[in-house]
């Protein structure tokens, strides 16, 4: 999905299939209630040089993903939102580690039985914050766009909890020129059908 | 009684977090000559940036590193590896007076993935955003954002410690010469200091 005016082009690329949420950022990004979108901001002008600021970015849910919150900018703690959101494993990891605390004060013997949980609790953890850790690695950054000059990368909003059949959203970006401090708005449709 | 009293103690202390803060001393990294820019520049380093403490919960407990002296150095010197002339301040200026731009660093995040062992790789990501802003209108002139990634297996006890510095540095060293390449390569910055 791509949107040109001003020398600017906008690609937009929503992550809504499983597998690709899983192998760049290891979990399912739309069952745990965050919509990815990729997103690259070429400035395309010879001369005139653009801000891009993740703040200027504003996502509009048309139809299916509507939840509470209707969109809106970018959730900068997108590492947090999707991280404990990521199959719930933060939860899991949490409880078994505080149980197992009390098994070696309470029982020493406890150990051998307790070891393969601790194993697994481990691998629960690590993987909780490395997915943490992918996010704010990958997220879109805030850049002031030379002529020729691009940005790229992903940005994450919270939505509702289920897997929709089709999806109906706008991205609105705005861009400030930093000579004359004029703003121009992109807005790039979003659509996808299972 | 008592004796409940004292298990009940036991428990809340087991389940209650504590504040393990760690320093880690960080040496500024040695950066390639570049041609140093004329411009005089004010370097802008605000309490956000300067007493950084980046923070990690974990299971109840808290990790804290105050990162905020090895943000201060990266800055002053990826700064002064680029212009001749850099003024510190712990706000922006009021007066524009001697001076070419107003640069402002930020810590944007740092983030990390680890385990619960000493043999599970931990990984740190740091984010830092650099604004430069016209010396008269404050307006952004320059904007750009630099992210570093380090990761080292803490290994056993007696070397966490030593491994949890190398890792700290690795990531500013990556940090500094990032940002000390996107400065050199800057439009904005060799046009700094010409005429209004």
């Amino acid at each position: 999905m791509t949107k040109e005016s001003d020398g600017i082009r906008i690609d937009v690329d929503p992550f809504t299939d499983k597998a690709r949420c899983e192998t760049y950022f290891g979990f399912n990004a739309l069952s745990a209630g965050v919509l990815i979108l990729r997103v690259r901001v070429e400035n395309e002008s010879a001369t005139d040089t653009w801000l891009f600021h993740k703040s200027q970015c504003k996502l509009t849910l048309r139809d299916s993903l509507t939840s509470g919150e209707t969109g809106g900018v970018p959730n900068s703690e997108g590492s947090e939102a999707a991280g404990g959101a990521a199959g719930g494993s933060g939860g899991a990891v949490g409880v078994t580690g505080t149980a197992l605390a009390a098994g070696f004060l309470v029982v020493p013997g406890a150990i051998v039985v307790a070891f393969p949980l601790l194993l697994a609790s481990d691998g629960m953890l690590s993987k909780e914050s490395e997915i943490r850790r992918n996010l704010a690695e990958r997220e879109l950054v805030n850049k002031t766009l030379s002529p020729r000059e691009a940005v790229e990368g992903f940005l994450y909003y919270r939505v509702a909890k289920a897997r929709p059949a089709s999806l109906r959203a706008d991205l609105q970006v705005i861009l400030t020129n930093t000579k004359d401090q004029r703003c121009i708005t992109l807005q790039v449709p979003i659509r996808y059908d299972k | 009684m008592a004796r409940h009293l004292v298990l009940w103690q036991l428990l809340v202390l087991q389940f209650m977090g504590c504040t393990h803060v760690t320093t880690i001393p960080i040496a500024t990294t040695s950066l390639p000559p570049t041609d140093k820019s004329p411009a005089k520049v004010a370097l802008v380093l605000e309490k956000q940036f300067s007493e950084f403490k980046y923070q990690l919960k974990q299971m109840g407990d808290t990790f804290e590193y105050p990162l905020g002296e090895a943000f201060q150095n990266y800055a002053r010197n990826v700064t002064g590896s680029r212009f001749a002339q850099v003024s510190i301040f712990p706000v922006a200026p009021e007066s524009a007076e001697g001076i070419d731009g107003i640069l402002f660093p930020k810590v944007v995040k740092v983030e990390e993935s680890r385990g619960l062992f000493t043999w599970t790789e931990r990984r740190v990501v740091a984010v830092v955003e650099w604004t430069l802003k016209d010396r008269y209108n404050q307006k952004i002139i320059w904007l750009n954002t630099f992210d570093a990634e380090a990761g080292r297996v803490p290994g056993p006890a007696w070397h966490v410690k030593e491994n949890e510095g190398r890792l700290f540095q690795d990531l500013f060293d990556q940090l500094s010469l990032k940002t000390q390449k996107a400065f050199v390569e800057s439009k904005e910055f060799e046009l700094l200091g010409g005429t209004p």
